[in-house]
């Protein structure tokens, strides 16, 4: 590990000189917190840089881990976490190294890096990828990062950024386009014998997509079979989204149904969700958790435009399992208006449901230009949230506000404040506790553009603890009473 | 921990030589299915890549303003290429979006977010001025209501 910090260090020292050759690239993000709370502490860092010649590129990400201890259980790492060799000539890209990938719509393969989830699953290994007017083919070979590590791997995994890996895989992806409106395509994964399966195993899809000037269709049905010894029935994944417009009206239609299909936990693939992504915090604060062994739901969307500035959404949603149990529901209505009241407004309402829990959420957003750069944002949201099931009936609110005052482009001042008849997200829940207490968390954050594409961001404050799903992948971020400070930079 | 200071603060250093790049070639398909290649557009005049997400609540008000700029320059040469960063989960919304809230640019699909890493993105929406040599001029990321006023300065200036 010496080796490499000293190596790198050169290579820091050396760099910013090829640059005046104009060929480099990179970026920094650093998120550090100091907080009352030691589990609430964090110093994170990852730094990517990348140098370009003709047709090659080489690169490589370091990074720091210092995690929130809700966020993983991985213990400090640092170090070179990814390093790649690349060459694009033409329609080809050949790739050596840490990647990312994705075979069809995630259901066979999804390796990704999400770092508000501190996940990061790339594969090291080789990827040939190519694309051209009637045909895209894409091959991959290598080892996935394991993203979670669990105690067992603690014990030998420190100073390791790049986790443990899971064992090889070997796959691809061919998209013919005979036809502009038809592409026809089928993807294909071997994942070898390892800790986690005794054999290795196989898995695969088909999918088509059609489009028309009125509509647009995509189709794709996966299939894992699995040995007798597993005493299993085939995994089997059906996910279907299309796409409708009748005069201005706009209809979003997708459909899932996954059988025994999560791989290794779901590190390996990550079907989409069908449930929607909101633009506010408390909508997305009680989502789908996924399960992809057993889900089977759709989703409804409309979209249509009100006169020249308004645009108006209505939704809805469900996701049951195996035993019908409604694992997931939700209504939602959005309205946009442009010029109303002098400012930018939209309204929107939802109603969630998972299991016994519902939720009613409802939000107002104002924009307001005060000069050509001046302006001021109100957001109010507003979530009432009833549990059936507990004794007594536990009912609860939550109230969000956050007031910003931006000079473009160079800062924002923001305060946020928070108001709940309920401290926990949704577990650790005392019988009669809610709703007689009340809980506030208030912080003020300002973002700065320091210089070029260099951004800071500081709260200080209080926030407090915040469930965040995306993807139907969730997270747990911890209560804040201190200060956060985020860097960004890019060059 | 003091190694990890001093390497992240010598990255820094990087900073105070960063030059104008030549902006990374991709190919991407729109959402009418034809894959689009940047370099072969190099030469025709500015373009402006916005990386976008129908999740995002700032990217939102930011294309309303591109979409004035677009209209103002689009026959002077400007193009804006509106890549798409949303993720399998959200992918299927973005043609009814960019339909509902009429962009008229090119939309491009960024599926795994390949692209955007490439041009060092972490958060949507991230700008990028290239001009008609493929060089980038100017980048940008996050949205505040004027932003856009120095983009308009920035593209005319390409355009002269």
């Amino acid at each position: 590990m010496k080796k490499i910090f000293n190596l790198l260090s050169i290579l820091i020292f050396i760099l910013p000189t090829v640059s005046i050759s104009q060929k480099i690239s990179g970026n920094i993000h650093t998120e550090y917190s100091s907080a009352k709370k030691a589990q609430s502490r964090f110093f994170e860092n990852w730094s990517d840089i990348s140098l370009s010649r003709g047709g090659f590129r080489l690169g490589g990400r370091f990074s720091f881990h210092e995690p929130p201890a809700s966020f993983s259980q991985q213990d400090t790492t640092w170090g070179l976490a990814q390093r790649f060799l690349e060459y694009k000539r033409g329609d080809l890209n050949i790739r050596v190294g840490n990647f990312y990938s994705l075979l069809g719509r995630g259901l066979v393969l999804r390796s990704f890096d999400n770092r508000t989830l501190r996940w990061d699953s790339n594969i090291d290994g080789l990827k040939v990828d190519y694309r051209s007017q009637f045909v895209d083919a894409k091959i991959l070979a290598g080892r996935p990062r394991k993203t979670r590590l669990d105690v067992a791997d603690l014990k030998k995994s420190k100073a390791r950024p790049a986790g443990e890996k899971l064992p090889a895989l070997y796959g691809g992806e061919i998209k013919l386009k005979p036809y502009t409106m038809l592409h026809l395509g089928g993807t294909y994964l071997y994942t070898a014998a390892g800790a986690h399966q005794t054999q290795g195993f196989q898995r695969g899809s088909f999918f088509g997509k059609l489009y028309f000037d009125f509509a647009s269709l995509y189709g794709e049905y996966a299939v894992l079979p699995y040995p007798e010894s597993y005493h299993l029935q085939d995994g089997k994944a059906i996910y279907v989204a299309s796409n409708f417009f009748l005069g201005d009206l706009s209809i979003t239609g997708e459909f899932k149904s996954y059988k025994n299909f999560a791989f290794y936990d779901g590190l390996l693939n990550n079907p989409p969700t069908v449930t929607r992504e909101h633009l506010f915090t408390l909508l997305n604060r009680h989502q789908l958790v996924q399960n992809a062994n057993d889900e089977k739901g759709f989703l409804v969307e409309m979209n249509y435009p009100v006169a020249e500035s308004g645009v108006a959404t209505a939704g809805y949603c469900i996701t049951r399992d195996s035993l019908q149990n409604t694992v997931y529901q939700e209504w939602y209505g959005q309205f946009e208006m442009d010029e109303f009241l002098g400012g930018e407004w939209v309204w929107a309402a939802g109603r969630q449901k998972e299991y016994t829990r519902r939720y009613l959420n409802f939000v107002a957003d104002a924009t307001y230009e005060l000069t050509d750069y001046y302006s001021i944002k109100v957001i109010y949201e507003h979530l009432h949230a009833r549990d059936e099931a507990t004794q007594p009936e536990r009912m609860y609110y939550d109230q969000l506000i956050t007031i910003g005052l931006s000079k473009a482009p160079k800062w924002t001042l923001s305060f946020l404040g928070e108001h709940s008849t309920d401290q926990t997200v949704d577990e650790h829940y005392v019988p009669g506790h809610a709703g007689t207490k009340h809980f506030y968390w208030a912080g003020g954050q300002l973002d700065v553009n320091v210089y070029k594409n260099f951004d800071l961001s500081v709260f200080a404050g209080t926030r407090r603890q915040g469930k965040i799903c995306i993807g139907g992948v969730c997270v747990v971020k911890p209560e804040l009473q201190g200060v956060e400070v985020t860097l960004i930079g890019r060059f | 921990m003091h190694r990890m200071l001093i390497v992240f603060f010598l990255s820094l250093t990087n900073f105070a030589f960063a030059g104008q790049t030549t902006a990374p070639d991709f190919t991407l398909p729109d959402i009418g299915g034809n894959n689009y290649q940047l370099s072969k557009n190099f030469g025709k005049g500015p373009i402006l890549i916005n990386f976008w997400a129908t999740w995002c609540l700032p990217c939102r008000s930011e294309m309303k303003a591109l979409k004035k700029i677009y209209k103002k320059y689009k026959d002077d040469g400007l193009q804006v290429l509106s890549v798409s960063v949303d993720d399998p989960r959200t992918v299927s919304k973005v043609k009814g979006t960019v339909k509902t809230y009429r962009y008229p640019f090119t939309i491009l699909l960024d599926t795994n977010s390949e692209v955007f890493q490439l041009y060092q993105g972490t958060n949507p929406p991230l700008s990028v001025l290239i001009n008609k040599n493929g060089e980038i001029v100017y980048t940008h990321t996050g949205y505040r209501k004027g932003d856009e006023i120095n983009l308009q300065k920035k593209i005319v200036k390409l355009l002269k």
